[in-house]
Parts: structure tokens; sequence; C-alpha cells
């Protein structure tokens, strides 16, 4: 598995616990929070926190801000880990 | 009443931000926080940028008394151009700006008849959303300008018109949040202003060191005034986060209450419980600093105190700390407050919300005549302050505001001196600190394809993951039309019209809601029914 498809694995596996999902098999790199039943912008802060644990690192607040989709999320995942 | 010898009482907004200017311009009124970085704003820059924006509203044509209605997000502008139309002479309101996921088009479409109604003179905003607006306006006359516009012009020691605004002159224009059903503009003037923070500041012993942290948007009345005018008007310090920062990373606040050694922070309910869960498990912060966390503008829940007090009792927060006032624009903002420094009451599960402020009076109604003590009814309320009536809205004003009362909506008693709210009287829902109707969410269900018409309600249920009241949609759908596809209709459809993310949808088939007596679709009965589960299996949940 390349960083990427982990990257993208992990931030799948943190969607599916953060909003008790049954599979994250419909989760796509063009997947937005409207998609997801219980997305909204309070469970996202609980979704970045799962993500951030899942890694070990951390996103940084302006990057995290304009991030619009799980494609987003898994560049800045793995420019997070770049730098660990 | 004000007891600093230091305070000019009579004097306008506009005169009281020039007099600290001049008394303390060095003096840091606002800490400015935005991805990242702090910025400081002192007296003296807060008074010469407002100047600037004063001289660029006249040179565009803003006349005293003209409305200015300023939609931005989170920037310092917000600060500037507020006293800048007030410097003006002019009157403005704040007004909430499209969110990230609410289609800009529909935002200003659904502001069409609110413009017509108090013809604002200017509207400031940032570049999107004008050119969003520009789009699905085109016949609209209003200028709209863009913040960074104002950064070229200078100020000068004109007299400016607001200067001498008359204290009993509307100020500025407070409008409500949620959907445009709800959207009124309660007049406030100069002296409401004034003799609002005077009580409030009395009701929790306000002083010079006191400072304050705030996430708080400012069309809100909460932030508005206890985190701006409030903090202008006693010349105190206000450390400002973007409140879409502080959603996806709530310790910002405590961040800075650590920082900045912050006193004061007023929270909605919600905001209790999001601090607890979504702040990293081991993660401290040294909040010793703080006089009180107080509770408004949502019914505050002993569950949520309790779980920020047991997530951050080692960080130094005390039950002492936590309070709760019930306040409303009407009424500039506090109607009550629980003393600073001891625990507000419990009675029949609901918590206090303290003592009317002074010079307010509460009353709770039932029908014609004042309830007793301890019966439940209407709250309603007077005060030195109460606001002057709605904005070009004489009916509305006329039905609310009666021999000097104002009838809230509120439902709640009165125990011991102390007011207890319970509920409302109407339909109105609180989700994440918005008000929104729940016959305004029906309606836009009902004319989406697949849905019947008037079979829809909109609830809140508390969410066990966040501890917020979140929306919850049931519609029932036609027959031809595919649930599922349907379900997703309703959520992206009330995203993009009012910002609303929905906590779930649950699509049924015809004739599954139930009807009361009188034939309606009951919000409370349906509300059981999905709370015991009777919707599971029929449930097509987005």
């Amino acid at each position: 598995m390349s960083d990427r498809e982990e990257s993208f694995s992990g931030v799948r596996e943190a969607i599916v616990r953060t909003f008790a999902l049954r599979s994250g098999d419909s989760i796509a790199a063009g997947t937005t929070s409207a998609d997801v039943p219980g997305w909204d912008s309070l469970s996202h802060s609980l979704l970045l926190m799962a993500i951030e644990e899942r890694f070990g690192i951390d996103l940084p607040l302006d990057r995290v801000y304009e991030a619009r989709n799980v494609g987003d999320l898994v560049d800045l995942v793995e420019a997070a880990r770049s730098h660990v | 009443m004000p007891t600093d010898p230091n305070i000019a009482l009579g004097s306008s907004l506009a005169a009281r931000l020039r007099d600290a200017a001049a008394l303390t311009p060095q003096k840091p009124f606002c800490t400015f926080l935005s991805r990242g970085k702090d910025e400081a704003i002192t007296y003296g820059e807060l008074y010469d940028r407002s100047c600037a924006y004063a001289r660029f509203l006249s040179g565009h044509g803003v006349a005293p008394g003209a409305v200015v209605l300023i939609i931005l997000r989170h920037s310092p502008h917000l600060f500037y151009s507020f006293f800048g139309a007030v410097l003006a002479g002019a009157i403005p309101s704040f007004m909430p700006f499209p969110t990230p996921k609410q289609r800009g088009d529909l935002y200003w479409s659904d502001h069409e008849t609110l413009f017509a109604r108090i013809e604002p003179a200017l509207i400031v905003t940032y570049k999107e959303n004008r050119d969003t607006a520009l789009a699905a306006l085109p016949h609209l006359r209003v200028p709209i300008v863009v913040e960074e516009e104002t950064a070229l012009v200078t100020p000068d020691s004109r007299e400016y018109p607001g200067l001498h605004a008359e204290y009993d002159s509307v100020a500025c224009l407070q409008h409500s949040s949620g959907t445009t059903g709800l959207k009124k503009g309660v007049m406030l003037t100069h002296r409401a202003i004034d003799l609002q923070v005077g009580a409030y500041a009395e009701s929790i012993g306000l002083d010079s060191n006191d400072r304050v942290a705030s996430w708080l948007p400012l069309y809100h009345d909460m932030g508005f005034i206890t985190s701006f005018l409030m903090v202008v008007l006693r010349g105190l310090h206000v450390v400002a986060l973007d409140p879409f920062e502080w959603v996806m990373r709530p310790g910002l606040l405590l961040d800075s209450i650590e920082k900045y050694r912050a006193t004061l922070t007023w929270l909605p309910n919600f905001a209790f419980a999001h601090l607890a869960n979504a702040t990293k498990p081991g993660a401290r912060w040294d909040l010793s600093s703080m006089r009180a966390f107080i509770s408004c503008s949502e019914p505050c829940k002993p569950r949520a105190f309790e779980r920020f007090l047991s997530r951050f009792r080692d960080c130094g927060v005390t039950e002492q700390m936590l309070a709760i006032s019930y306040a409303m624009a009407e009424n500039v903002f506090g109607v009550t407050q629980t003393k600073l420094g001891g625990a507000p009451r419990t009675v029949r599960g609901v918590l206090s919300c303290g003592e009317p402020l002074p010079g307010v009076r509460v009353a709770v109604a039932r029908g014609e005549n004042f309830a007793e003590n301890g019966t439940v009814g209407e709250i309603a309320v007077t005060s030195p302050f109460l606001f002057s009536g709605y904005y070009g809205l004489a009916d509305a004003t006329r039905s609310k505001l009666r021999d000097g009362w104002y009838a809230t909506g509120d439902l709640g008693f009165v125990d011991g001196g102390e007011l207890f709210v319970t509920g409302r009287l109407d339909d109105m829902l609180i989700v994440n600190g918005r008000n929104y109707y729940a016959h305004d969410i029906e309606e836009a269900v009902s004319e989406l394809p697949g849905c019947i018409p008037g079979r829809a309600v909109a609830i809140t249920v508390e969410d066990p993951a966040t501890g917020a009241e979140g929306l919850v949609v049931i519609a029932e759908h036609e027959d031809a039309a595919e649930p599922a596809m349907t379900a997703v209709g309703i959520k992206a459809s009330l995203l993009e019209r009012f910002g609303l993310a929905v906590h779930a949808v649950v699509v049924l088939p015809a004739g599954r809601l139930v009807k009361t007596t009188s034939g309606k679709i009951g919000r409370n009965k349906n509300k059981e029914l999905y709370l015991a589960g009777d919707f599971a299996g029929a449930e097509t949940n987005v």
C-alpha cells in the first residue's frame, strides 16, 4: 500500500468511526460532508481529532479551514506526515 | 445604573468611542485572532479606522439616519464599519453571511423582502459575496462595497455627525439569526444600549480588570453586546476568535483564556458540550483566571454543565464559575443573570436563569393575568432599556410590545425571585444558537421533489455524540419517489437554503405521520414516536 493509499484508508477509517457508519465503501476522494449522515460543523471537529490521533499528527488550522472534501483531508494528512 | 464617575451618560456611542480613544489611545481594545495570527487593535486605532470608514460611507452618499448593512466574515472591519456608520450618523446592522455550504444565490434572493422593507443605503461585504449578490439580484439598486475599498481613505479631524447623535435616537438595528421569517430589525437607541450595559455590568460586578474571550459572531446579540459594545463602553479588552475556526478547534478559546488571562466568556449551551467533547482528552489549560463561563441564548441543560465541569475541573474550572443569563435583543441583551460565584439552582429539573437585572421586571402571564409564583406561563419583560420597536414593522411591534411590556414567546416560571425558562409558546427551534421556525423548514421540505406537501415535521433531538440539539426532519414521500433520493434531496436543500446541517432525515411512506385530533400533523406526537423508535424500519436515514 502506498503512503497515499494508507492516508486515504486511515481518513476513511476515522470517518466510519466518527459517524458510526456501517461501512466506508461509499467514501471516495470526492465525498463531502453533505454525503455523510451526521457530518456537520460540530462533528467535523471530532473527525479532525480522530484523524490526528490515528496518524499522530497535528493538522494546521489554516489549511483545515480550506478542505472541501475527503481528498483535501487526505492531502493535509500527507503533508503533515511528511513533516513528522 | 453606572457608578463610574468617568462614564458620561447621555453621550452617543460615537462620542463614547472618541472619548475612550482620546483618554487611552494606546490601550488594547482587541486582540484579533485569525488563522493562527494575533493582531492587536488599540482604542486609538479603532477610532481612527472607524473615522476613515465614516468618511468613506459619507462619500458614498450614506446620510445620517440611513441603514447600513454589514455582512462580513471574521475581520477587524466588523468593528471599523460599525463605528464608521455610527460616526456618520447612520444606523448599522450586522447580518449573518452565507456559510460555506449555503448557496450564495439563494442567500441573497431570500433577503429581497428584507431589503425592500429596510431599504439599506449601502451594504458592506467581502468580494466573493458581492459578486454573488450582483449575479443573484441584478436589479438590486443598493450600492455594495467591499471592505478592502476603505483602506485608501484616511481619517481627518472633522466633526462627524454621529458624535452629536441624540441619546434617544436609534443607534443600530439588531437582526435575529435564523430563517428569513425571523429577521426583524430590533431598534436600539444609544440610551437603551448604555443603560443595558450599565445594568448588566452591575449584575456581573464588571470591573476594569475584566478581560473577555469570545468566539461569538457579532450578528447575534450575545456576541454583539457582551463581546463588542460592552467592551468599548467600559474600555475593556476582548480577545476575538473566528467562530468558524472555533467550531473546528474549540480548544482555541481555552488557548486564548490561558494566554491572555481572560476572566469572562459567554457561550450557548451547545458550546459547553462541544468544548468538553472536541478537545483532546489529555490536553490541559490553566483556566484559573476565569471569573465566569456564562451560558446564554439556548436553554441551559444540567448535563452540559456536568460534562464541562468534569472535563475541565483539573484546569481550574469550578462549579462556582458556571453562570446563566436569560437575554434577548428586544431588551438589548440581558434580562436576568445568576449571581457570579454561586452555582445556579435547579428547580423541577430546570436550571435557574437568575434574578432580573437592576431596573428590569419579569412577569409570567396566563391569559390576561399575571401568574402566581411557580406557575408556568408566557414570560413578559419590561425595563428602562426595552427596544423601541421593529424597524419598518409597526404591526409586529404592536403585537409584541403592549403597555410597555414585551411578550417574549418563551415559557417559564418564577421561584424565589429567580426565573426558570421551560420552553417556547410557538414552534421556534434553536439549532447551534440559531433560531428557526419549524414551519419555515417544513414549507421548504414540502416544495421538494418526491415530498408530499404539508406532510413533513421538523423537530430537534439531542445528539448524544455532541450533546447539542440536532435537527431531525421527518417527511412522507410520494409513492413513485425513491426514499433514499428524497432524503438526500431534503438534506442538500436545507443546507443550501438555510446553511442548516440536518442531523437526520426520516422519509416515510404516505400516511405514516400521526395527526392530532384537529387533523394537523403534530410535532410533539411524531417526536415521541421517533424517539420511541416507531419509525425505525421505515426509516431512511441519510
